[in-house]
């Protein structure tokens, strides 16, 4: 055992100048490193050492150009199937790309985007900028259009700002495309076309001539060219908007003669609204939901009776609210509670939650058909009606 | 040709490819009658495979001038021996740049090292420490030095050793 024992002692020390000697470097060595294939030799001549001898060829590493762009889709995007959802009219979309610097040199790139089969929502590119903190926000010291001297393995986060046209309809949507062309390291500035990299036209005959290949990998890919020294990814953008409708229905709870049963919409009977809000849309919530709903004048709102939040469904005969499922609300129209009645305009007013996507939520309350001493009367409603029937 | 057919059964024991003789670079330094003298000299080829109508496909070596990472090269060694007395226990030791590895097709039975040239053995028999005080098996990416060994070459005897490499 003594022999291996001695093996792993040597072994251990020179593990640490083997990791020193070869720095980690995944895309490979660096462009331009000199290599040598040295041997020596040493041999003898009848019996006698001679002197050793030693013979070398060197060759430098040539330039291997290559680019990987990534859409980040952390939220969507990444397939038609599961788009990067938008609302119409959003004008600041960050579209977030990663730009990966394959190559065995630091290079520039050119950053150009481009909206693809937009269906609709007329979507535009405001700007497309370096954003190497991450902020989805144009800083000092990050360039538009261009990244330079990214150095080899590097990667660097590319923001697409991109707007989505206010008329924009749910389920609408577009392709936004970034291409990073490889340019030779500090020949890019604002607003400059800087060199781009090309192909060597022939591998020089001089070993120590770095020549360039471009061996980006796009064939899979049929929206870029293969070793082109350029890479192109896409995110899918679709708006989701809410598609929200409403319906106000009314039902006889009670009436004075009848009570509960077969109850009669007559003076003195008591009427639940239902005003049922669905949301159609295909991902967005409905927010922000107001209710106003004035009273008829022959009607007497009914102390305490608003209710937020209730179980609703909409049929082919309107609306039904589940009374019991929600949330009350006082009468007060200056408290915090999301519901009141103003005597003054005789309006019942409200607010309810969100509605996500596929759902239905119900405000109600109830009146009393007011009595004809109150003076209105269903003598005068029938007048009405007469006076608009044509002649 | 008996000497030459001895070479190659020295040369098989360490199986290294052996490219033609016409692969030789440069001509032998002339040396005195009396004092016996191996040139040597070292090159880099490049594995051209070829595909002829048939479909064959044929691998040669010829001139690298491409040298991309990601890159097969066929490191090389030609010799001669242009003395009048015969060359013996010709050792080789060929120091791997750290830009290149050996690559995996490399003959198992070279004898390598990989801890800068301290042992040598056959790579499965070579062993390298892990950060966890441990050993884990030697792989064709730690090798640090090949060697080869001729027993002996005669008078006027010229040749090529090989192993191949990957740029890194």
């Amino acid at each position: 055992m003594k022999p291996t024992t001695q093996l792993l002692g040597a072994v251990s020390a020179v593990a640490l100048v083997a990791m020193t000697s070869a720095p980690a470097m995944a895309e490979g060595i660096e462009a331009g490193t000199i290599v040598t294939n040295t041997v020596n030799v040493d041999y003898q001549v009848g019996g006698v050492d001679q002197t050793q001898i030693t013979a070398t060829d060197q060759f430098a590493v040539d330039r291997r150009i290559d680019v990987v762009v990534d859409f980040v889709g952390t939220t969507g995007g990444d397939s038609a199937a599961a788009p990067f959802e938008v609302a119409p009219g959003q004008t600041a979309v960050a579209l977030q790309y990663d730009v990966t610097n394959l190559s065995n040199t630091a290079v520039d790139f050119d950053l150009n985007a481009a909206i693809l089969n937009d269906v609709g929502p007329n979507a535009t590119i405001i700007q497309v900028f370096e954003d190497t903190n991450s902020d989805n926000a144009l800083d000092g010291g990050e360039t538009v259009d261009y990244m330079a001297n990214m150095a080899a393995d590097e990667t660097r986060r590319v923001v697409v700002l991109v707007s989505v046209d206010a008329g924009a309809q749910d389920t609408e949507g577009f392709e936004v495309h970034l291409n990073a062309n490889a340019h030779e390291a500090g020949s890019m500035s604002a607003g400059g076309t800087g060199d781009e990299i090309v192909e060597s036209s022939a591998d020089s005959s001089d070993p120590l001539t770095v020549d360039t290949a471009l061996v980006d990998d796009d064939s899979g890919f049929e929206l870029d060219d293969d070793r082109d020294g350029s890479d192109t990814d896409r995110s899918f953008v679709e708006v989701s908007a809410a598609n929200v409708s409403v319906v106000k229905s009314s039902v006889v709870v009670s009436d004075p003669v009848n009570g509960t049963t077969n109850p009669k919409a007559i003076p003195g009977a008591v009427i639940r609204y239902c005003i049922a809000v669905t949301n159609a849309g295909s991902g967005a919530d409905a927010e922000n939901i107001v209710i106003n709903d004035a009273l008829p004048g022959e009607v007497d709102f009914n102390t305490g009776t608003i209710e937020r939040n209730v179980t609703a469904s909409v049929g082919s005969g309107g609306a039904t609210c589940t009374a019991g499922t929600g949330a009350g609300a006082t009468d007060s129209t200056s408290d915090t509670d999301g519901g009141g009645y103003d005597s003054g305009t005789n309006t019942v007013a409200g607010t309810i939650d969100d509605v996500v996507a596929g759902d239905t939520t119900g405000f109600t309350f109830t009146v009393t058909i007011a009595p004809p001493q109150d003076g209105v009367t269903t003598a005068s409603v029938t007048a009405t009606r007469d006076t608009d029937a044509p002649n | 040709m008996k000497t030459l057919t001895k070479l190659a059964t020295s040369l098989l024991a360490l199986a290294i490819p052996m490219a033609p003789l016409a692969a030789q670079e440069s001509a032998p330094v002339a040396a005195s009658a009396s004092e016996p003298k191996v040139s040597l000299n070292s090159d880099v080829l490049a594995y051209v495979t070829t595909t002829d109508a048939a479909g064959n496909a044929t691998t040669s070596l010829e001139e690298a001038t491409e040298f991309t990472p990601g890159t097969k090269l066929s490191f090389g060694m030609n010799y001669a021996n242009n003395g009048l007395a015969p060359a013996t226990n010709v050792t080789g030791t060929n120091p791997l740049n750290a830009a290149v590895r050996l690559a995996p097709d490399a003959d198992p039975a070279l004898a390598v090292s990989v801890d800068g040239g301290a042992t040598f053995g056959t790579l499965d028999t070579l062993s390298v420490a892990t950060e966890t005080d441990g050993t884990r098996p030697a792989t064709h990416a730690d090798v640090t030095h090949v060697r080869w060994t001729i027993a002996s070459i005669a008078p006027g005897e010229s040749g090529r050793i090989a192993f191949p490499v990957i740029i890194r």
